[in-house]
């Protein structure tokens, strides 16, 4: 039984006499507390797939449901974190969760809803920092905020566009693990979008691609069958994971492949010059070199 | 694992310093954070030569400015007399200050009770009684000095006077001697032919041009023999000055006292009180005569004790009350544009199309003069307002507490509305942009959480807008202080500006010096105003970035 579905959604940006497709044909079906990851490379429309999920935007053609009903706006309902932490800056942490809990939650009281908050800072661990603004914090900080607002609205659906892409190797793991453990705590249905194919599988039951845009689609999904909790040091040297993770980067590095091969049906005949000495020209500060010579 | 966050611990000193650099910085005092830094010992030598950069630089640049001004100065004499130097223009600040205090003591001594009355008539007899020989002491001095400079005096004179005397008996003489041969050359033309004749016509122009010379030459050393007659020095003008102040002193003291004693609001409705006793037994226990008349004596006398006992001193508009008005009128000026602004901003940002409809009204209006704005909106002012002491605005405004001291009149709403409308530019486009300049990712928080439009209002677009809205605000009160003084000019409202063209019209040269304090009066002003709106603006920065002027 498919929870949230997408069916033969396309959508596109333009004027009507010159469409560019962004998806097109897509169809998903999420079941009801499944971890899918979507990944493709950047530029391939995976912002613009959250968008429609989260309702934020209508599709061209095609049906977005969540429960068999039709999505037709955003709503609490569908969680959305976003890959630029989105916090309002002129709020603290507390503030800015709070902000999402009392517009959520209207029927709280001060109490209920300042307990709410705080029980939610704490699941990310930033009790210490609850009075700080957003650029008192670092990414990572930033990134977890942004996470405990999400997962403090209660949606039914969490939906992660990109949220580790800007932070840096190690960080990144603390908050894959983090939020690998709220999940297992709270079981919800979770849209991942990602670029990180250890990423997808170390969280994902289910790992979807996206084909090159423009036209993207979804392609034939990967199963992770690897068993939870997932510990991602054994994971490196578990068979199936070497097997899955070689198996999806050849299948992306094809895609990229063919879309370039697609790109450059015509070959262009570069001219035939070579410079006519092999002194380089002085170089200038600020490291733009000047062209070489050209041959006459 | 999780790492816990470690916020590093600091020591009370530490948080005391910082404490008080970030107060520094929200106010945009900068020049100050290198002393607390140098207080904190922190790395003297580079604090050092920041003092030396940010404050003794600035201060010897402006003791420069100073010793210039004093040098040039006196150089150029207009018809109010020399240009005032730092020095006069000191003295005049001090002697606005003098008149201030001694109105508002007048007006307070109207008012006293009996006893308070007596007691500072007291003194203010005593300081009378004193005042006679400290004239007759300073008199003596004058004479004193006069007489001693009386020699340097004429020493200073002589030259020019010996110059001009010589060259004027010599001037006399070669003129009669001219004209003598002229006239023994005439005596001889009557025998003398046509050529002869001619000839002695052009020595006669001749004679004339050389005479006009003479003239102008003559006209040239009389100048500078006036000019050196007129010459004071220094002691003689101080010692003038000396007896100057005395003299106002005692003409103070006199009125002072009067509004001590007689011209009191007491005495005075004393006064009328048994006035009113007297009309008012007169009326009873007459037997015959106009009763008519006699009642509408009662009548009147009773009126007139009552608009007794509540009235005031007629203080003049010294400068200190004016520079109060001024600021009024500027602020209600600077609240109607912002309550005009902010809205009509804050609609320009949410709507392209609405900011299409506004954008000629912008583009038209905004260069627009003062000096154009004001006349037309005097003429429509007042055409609001035939009998402005009756109009209802004019009545409310006396109920204000602050406002009803300072005579709100069709003027003052002309000026202030005139400000408002060449300063709520600058709110308007900021606004605009701040409210346009929202982040498309703050607008999708808004659609998640599914906040209306109010809410959406409030808590996402006018906190995103807030630093640029104050920055416009911050540019529209600088506009609206310097379009007040030309409105108040035009206007002749009183205020600031109103005293500038007081201390034009009078034309001596203490009010030309009265004309500088006034440039320096609204400088500082308009610095205190800027810094005011800077602070504000750097309380609602939500970024740490971009640092106040």
């Amino acid at each position: 039984m498919p929870f949230l579905e997408l069916d033969n959604v396309s959508i596109g940006f333009g004027p009507e006499s010159d469409r560019v497709d962004i998806l097109k044909d897509v169809n998903l079906s999420v079941s009801e507390n499944e971890f899918v990851a979507v990944i493709g490379f950047s530029g391939s429309g995976k912002s613009t797939l959250v968008s429609l999920l989260a309702g934020l935007e209508p599709p061209t053609s095609g049906t977005v449901s969540m429960g068999g009903k039709a999505v037709t706006r955003a709503g609490p309902e569908r969680g959305v974190m976003f890959q630029s932490y989105s916090l309002l800056p002129w709020l603290t942490v507390f503030g800015n969760i709070e902000m999402a809990v009392k517009s959520v939650f209207r029927e709280y009281s001060r109490t209920e809803a300042k307990a709410h908050v705080e029980r939610y800072i704490e699941m990310v661990h930033l009790t210490p920092a609850r009075d700080k603004k957003p650029h008192e914090l670092s990414g990572g900080m930033r990134q977890r905020v942004s996470l405990a607002r999400t997962l403090a609205m209660q949606p039914e659906v969490l939906l992660l566009d990109e949220p580790l892409s800007a932070l840096d190797a190690l960080t990144r793991a603390v908050l894959q693990d983090e939020i690998l453990q709220i999940w297992e705590q709270e079981k919800r249905t979770v849209v991942l979008i990602t670029n990180d194919v250890d990423e997808a599988i170390l969280m994902a039951d289910r790992i979807i691609p996206l084909t090159m845009g423009p036209a993207a689609t979804l392609a034939e999904p990967f199963p992770v069958t690897l068993a939870r909790p997932r510990d991602r040091r054994a994971l490196n040297d578990s068979i199936e994971y070497q097997h899955l993770k070689t198996d999806i980067t050849t299948y992306l590095l094809d895609l990229n492949r063919e879309a370039r091969s697609l790109r450059s049906k015509t070959i262009f005949q570069m001219p035939d010059i070579a410079p006519r000495t092999f002194k380089l020209p002085p170089v200038k500060l600020g490291g733009n070199r000047k062209p070489a010579s050209r041959a006459s | 694992m999780v790492p816990q966050i470690q916020f590093p611990t600091l020591t009370a000193d530490l948080i005391m310093k910082y404490k008080i650099l970030k107060a520094i910085d929200i106010s945009g005092l900068n020049f100050l954070s290198p002393v607390v830094r140098l207080i904190a010992q922190e790395d003297p030598r580079k604090q050092l030569h920041e003092i030396g950069r940010f404050i003794i630089v600035p201060i010897v640049a402006f003791a420069a400015f100073l010793f210039l001004w004093s040098a040039l100065a006196p150089k150029h004499r207009t018809k109010a007399g020399e240009v005032p130097t730092p020095g006069v223009v000191w003295d005049a600040s001090k002697g606005v200050w003098l008149f201030h205090k001694r109105e508002t003591a007048k007006a307070d001594a109207y008012l006293m009770n009996s006893a308070e009355r007596r007691k500072t008539l007291q003194q203010a007899t005593t300081r009378l009684a004193r005042l006679d020989a400290l004239e007759a002491e300073a008199n003596r001095q004058i004479s004193d000095i006069k007489a001693a400079s009386k020699e340097k005096f004429d020493a200073y004179v002589a030259p020019s006077k010996t110059a001009y005397d010589a060259k004027r008996a010599e001037f006399r003489t070669a003129k009669i001697n001219r004209e003598n041969s002229l006239k023994e050359k005439a005596a001889l033309l009557a025998t003398q032919g046509t050529d002869a004749r001619i000839a002695y016509l052009a020595r006669i122009r001749e004679n004339a041009v050389t005479t006009e010379q003479e003239k102008e030459q003559l006209k040239l050393l009389k100048t500078t023999y006036t000019e050196a007659q007129t010459k004071t020095f220094p002691e003689v003008k101080k010692a003038q000055q000396a007896i100057t102040k005395l003299a106002e002193e005692r003409q103070f003291l006199s009125k002072y006292s009067e509004m001590l004693g007689a011209g009191s609001r007491e005495s005075k409705t004393t006064e009328s009180e048994s006035l009113l006793a007297e009309s008012k037994n007169k009326f009873l226990t007459a037997t015959d005569g106009d009763f008519y008349r006699l009642g509408n004596t009662v009548v009147k006398s009773e009126d007139l004790l009552a608009t007794t006992e509540t009235s005031h001193y007629a203080k003049p508009w010294t400068l200190p009350k004016q520079i109060v008005r001024s600021l009024l009128c500027v602020f209600t000026g600077f609240l109607v544009a912002s309550a005009i602004a902010i809205p009509i901003g804050i609609l320009c940002g949410l709507s392209p199309t609405f900011m299409a409809a506004m954008t000629p009204f912008i583009a038209l209006f905004k260069p627009v003069s003062p000096l154009v704005w004001l006349p037309i909106i005097m003429i429509i002012v007042g055409g609001f307002m035939p009998e402005p002491e009756n109009h209802w605005l004019v009545k409310a405004l006396d109920h204000v507490p602050i406002l009803k001291n300072y005579k709100v009149d069709p003027m003052f709403l002309s000026s202030a509305l005139t400000v408002a409308l060449c300063s709520l530019w600058a709110t308007l486009v900021n606004t605009a942009l701040g409210v346009a300049s929202i982040e498309k990712d703050h607008l999708n928080v808004a659609k998640v959480l599914r906040l209306g439009f109010t809410a959406r209002l409030f808590k996402i677009v006018i906190p995103t807008a807030l630093p640029l809205i104050f920055a416009g605000l911050r540019i529209s009160l600088a506009v609206g202080w310097m379009v007040l003084v030309a409105a108040e000019i035009l206007s002749t409202s009183q205020g600031i500006g109103k005293f500038v063209n007081d201390m034009y019209t009078n034309g001596s040269s203490e009010s030309f010096a009265q004309m500088f304090v006034v440039v320096f009066i609204v400088g500082i002003i308009g610095m205190f105003l800027d810094r005011i709106m800077i602070i504000f603006q750097r309380l609602v920065s939500f970024d740490t970035a971009g640092s106040a002027i």
